[in-house]
C-alpha cells in the first residue's frame, strides 16, 4: 500500500502542481473544484481499497498485475450434443452478449473450478449450463440441444508444444428438460 | 508548458458530448440486457451502489420490465442529451441508469474495465452540466473545457493506476517470468468467437521475447500517461504506444479495450479540431451552389438555418459573382463550391468543410473527411447526377429572402 501511495504521488503532485492545471483549476468554479477533486478521490480511493465489488464504479485497476501462477495454461470448452447426437460449440459471449468482455466466461471458469466443492458450487455450474443450452436453443431454429458439456483443457506451459493434444477432461454436463418434461 | 484542451469553447464540449453519447448508443445496442432474464437469480449479485439494496429489492433488478426500462430510458436520455432537449433531467437519468446497467452486467462475477472511463466521461458531463445550471454567470472557458480535461485526466490517470498497481505487487517476477505470453496463449485459446489467436503463434516464436520486453516499457508509458495532459512531446511518443498497446492485445489476447481505445484521441490535440473556425477581417467563406437544382437549394436553406452566426455567404453558380469569383472556368457540373481562405474547395469537401462551420453537432462532419476523398467523391458524384431526377429543379435560379438578400452575393 505504502509503495502505491509513493508511485501515486509521485505521478499526480507533478502534474496536478504544475503550473497550466493551478492555473486551470483556479479559473473553474468552486463547485466545480469540488467535484474534480471529489472525482479524482473517489477514482484513487476505489484503486486503494482493493474492494470493486463496494466500490465501483470506482475500481481497482490490476489488469495483468500479478505474475500467473500456476504455469499453466488453462481453457474450457463448452459443446452442446442433439438428440441426433450432432455435436455444437457454445460461445458463451455470442449467447450472452451482455455479459461480453469475458465477463461470462470468468464467471464460468469460477463456477466450474468449484464443481466438485459440494452441492451448492455443483447447483451454480450446472446452473450456468443449462442457462448456455436455453440461450442456444432459443437463438437457434435448428435442433435443439438436449445435453450441454463443460471440458476443462489444462497445458503445463514449460512442456507447451502447440502441436500436441492437449489434456482436457469433462467437467460436467447437464440435460436441458425438454418442453413436457419435468 | 500547456494543459491539454485547457481553452474549452462550447463547439469542442459539443463534439465532445456528441462523441460519448454515441458509444454509448453503441455499447447500448451491444448489451442488449434482456439476455441476462436466462441466467439464474441465484447468482447475481450487483456491484457498487445497486449492491448497497436489500437482496430482496437486488433480484428484482434481472425482470425484464425493470432491464427493459433501464435500457431504454438510459438510451432516451442519450437521445435527448444528443438533441439538446431536457439536458439537465436527461443528464441525471443518464448518470443513474448507465451506472446501474454497469453495475448489473458485472453482477455475475467478474468486474472487468473496459467501460468504466467512458462512464467518467459521463460523470464530467454531468457535473459540468450541473454545476452550468446552478451557476448565475454563463460558463468560462475553463468550465467549457472541465469535461474533457476530467475526461483526459482520468483515461492517463487509470493507465498510471494499471502500472503502479504492476509495479507495487507484481514486480519483478510479473517481467521476468514469461506471465505475459503465458496469458497471451491462454487468450488464444477462447472456446469461440471473432479471434486472431496471434498469442499463441507469437510464443511459439522469437517474437515472444519482443513481447517480454516490450511489457515493462508498454508500463513505463502507462505510468507516466498522466505527463500527456502537460508535455506535448511526451504526448506525441505515449499515445502511440498506448494505441499500439491496445491493437496488440486485441490481436494477440482477444482483449479489444475498444472503449477506452475510443478514447485516447482525448490525449491528443484532435479535439481542437471541432473549435469553430475564426472568421478574420478576410473574405467570408462563400458556398456557390446550382441554383435550379431542389437538393442545393435545400442545402442552403439548411446551412442559412444553422449557421447561427451567420459567417457563410451564398451565390448560384449560374450568378454574375460566381463567374467574378471562381472564374470563367466555374465548373458547370458542380453542384456546391465552397471558397474560403484554404481555398476553392469541391464535391465533398465543399460539403463537409461547410457543415463543419456550423459548429455544434455538425463538427462530426471533419470525422467523415478522414473517409479517403475518392470514396467520398464517388458517392459524392452518384448523388449529384441524380439530383434533378430526385430532388427536382426549378425555373429560375433561387431568390432570397429580404432577411437572406445580406448573405447573398450579388
Amino acid at each position: 500500500m505504502l509503495v502505491e501511495v509513493a508511485l501515486i504521488a509521485a505521478i499526480v503532485v507533478p502534474v496536478a502542481g504544475s503550473p497550466p492545471v493551478r492555473a486551470f483549476v483556479g479559473a473553474l468554479p468552486r463547485t466545480a473544484r469540488l467535484g474534480l477533486i471529489l472525482f479524482f478521490g473517489l477514482v484513487v480511493y476505489g484503486h486503494l481499497a482493493d474492494s470493486p465489488y463496494r466500490t465501483f464504479p470506482f475500481v481497482v485497476w490490476w489488469m495483468y498485475g500479478v505474475e500467473k501462477s500456476p504455469h499453466v495454461v488453462e481453457y474450457e470448452r463448452y459443446t452442446g450434443l442433439t438428440s441426433m447426437g450432432h455435436e455444437e460449440l457454445l460461445d458463451p459471449q455470442r449467447l450472452f452478449p451482455s455479459l461480453g468482455q469475458n465477463r461470462i466466461s470468468v464467471a464460468l471458469r469460477e463456477a466450474l473450478h468449484h464443481v466438485d466443492g459440494g452441492s451448492r458450487d455443483r447447483e451454480r455450474a450446472q446452473a450456468f449450463l443449462l442457462s448456455l443450452g436455453r440461450a442456444h436453443n432459443r437463438a437457434t431454429s435448428a435442433e435443439p440441444l438436449r445435453t450441454v458439456i463443460a471440458t476443462e483443457c489444462r497445458v503445463p506451459i514449460e512442456d507447451w508444444d502447440p502441436g500436441a493434444p492437449h489434456s482436457c477432461r469433462e467437467v460436467l454436463r447437464v440435460e436441458i428438460p425438454q418442453h413436457g418434461s419435468s | 508548458m500547456t494543459l491539454l484542451h485547457a481553452e474549452g469553447t462550447p463547439e469542442v464540449r459539443r463534439a465532445f458530448t456528441v462523441w460519448i453519447c454515441g458509444l454509448w448508443l453503441v455499447r447500448l445496442w451491444m448489451d442488449p440486457l434482456i439476455d441476462l432474464t436466462a441466467i439464474p437469480v441465484s447468482e447475481f449479485s450487483p456491484v457498487g451502489p445497486p449492491g448497497w439494496l436489500p437482496r430482496a429489492l437486488e433480484i428484482h433488478l434481472l425482470e425484464p420490465g425493470v432491464l427493459q426500462f433501464l435500457w431504454w430510458s438510459s438510451v432516451a436520455a442519450l437521445v435527448c442529451i444528443l438533441f439538446d432537449r431536457l439536458t439537465s433531467p436527461a443528464w441525471l437519468v443518464a448518470v443513474v441508469g448507465l451506472t446501474t446497467i454497469q453495475s448489473i452486467v458485472r453482477g455475475f462475477g467478474h468486474i472487468n474495465h473496459a467501460e468504466v472511463c467512458l462512464l467518467y466521461a459521463v460523470y464530467a458531463l454531468a457535473l459540468t452540466a450541473g454545476i452550468e445550471r446552478m451557476a448565475v454567470r454563463p460558463a468560462n472557458a475553463a468550465l467549457q473545457a472541465l469535461p474533457l480535461v476530467m475526461t483526459a485526466g482520468a483515461l492517463s490517470f487509470t493507465y498510471s493506476l494499471v502500472a503502479i498497481y504492476r509495479l507495487s505487487h507484481g514486480a519483478p517476477a510479473i517481467f521476468t517470468s514469461g506471465s505475459l505470453v503465458e496469458w497471451m496463449v491462454e487468450s488464444s485459446y477462447a472456446p469461440v468467437g471473432w479471434h486472431a489467436s496471434l498469442g499463441a503463434m507469437a510464443a511459439t516464436t522469437p517474437a515472444r521475447w519482443a513481447v517480454a520486453m516490450s511489457f515493462p516499457v508498454v508500463t513505463l508509458f502507462e505510468l507516466a500517461a498522466p505527463l500527456c495532459l502537460i508535455l506535448p512531446r511526451f504526448r506525441a511518443l505515449c499515445v502511440p504506444v498506448l494505441g499500439f498497446f491496445h491493437v496488440a492485445t486485441a490481436l494477440s489476447m482477444n482483449i479489444v479495450f475498444w472503449e477506452s481505445f475510443a478514447l485516447l484521441p482525448l490525449l491528443t490535440t484532435f479535439p481542437r479540431r471541432f473549435a469553430p473556425v475564426p472568421v478574420g477581417s478576410a473574405a467570408p467563406p462563400v458556398i456557390f451552389f446550382d441554383g435550379v437544382c431542389g437538393l442545393c437549394n435545400r442545402f442552403v436553406d439548411y446551412v442559412i438555418a444553422h449557421d447561427r452566426l451567420a459567417i457563410l455567404r451564398f451565390s448560384a453558380l449560374q450568378g454574375d459573382a460566381a463567374r467574378r469569383y471562381l472564374g470563367p472556368d466555374a465548373p458547370a457540373e458542380a453542384s456546391v463550391v465552397l471558397m474560403d481562405e484554404d481555398g476553392t474547395h469541391r464535391r465533398s469537401d465543399a460539403i463537409l468543410r461547410a457543415l463543419a462551420r456550423l459548429g455544434g453537432v455538425h463538427a462530426a462532419a471533419r470525422l467523415i473527411s478522414l473517409v479517403p476523398r475518392a470514396l467520398r467523391d464517388r458517392i459524392y458524384d452518384e448523388v449529384a447526377r441524380r439530383r434533378y431526377r430526385i430532388w427536382g429543379t426549378t425555373a429560375t435560379c433561387r431568390l432570397p429572402s429580404p432577411e437572406e438578400r445580406v448573405r447573398f452575393l450579388s
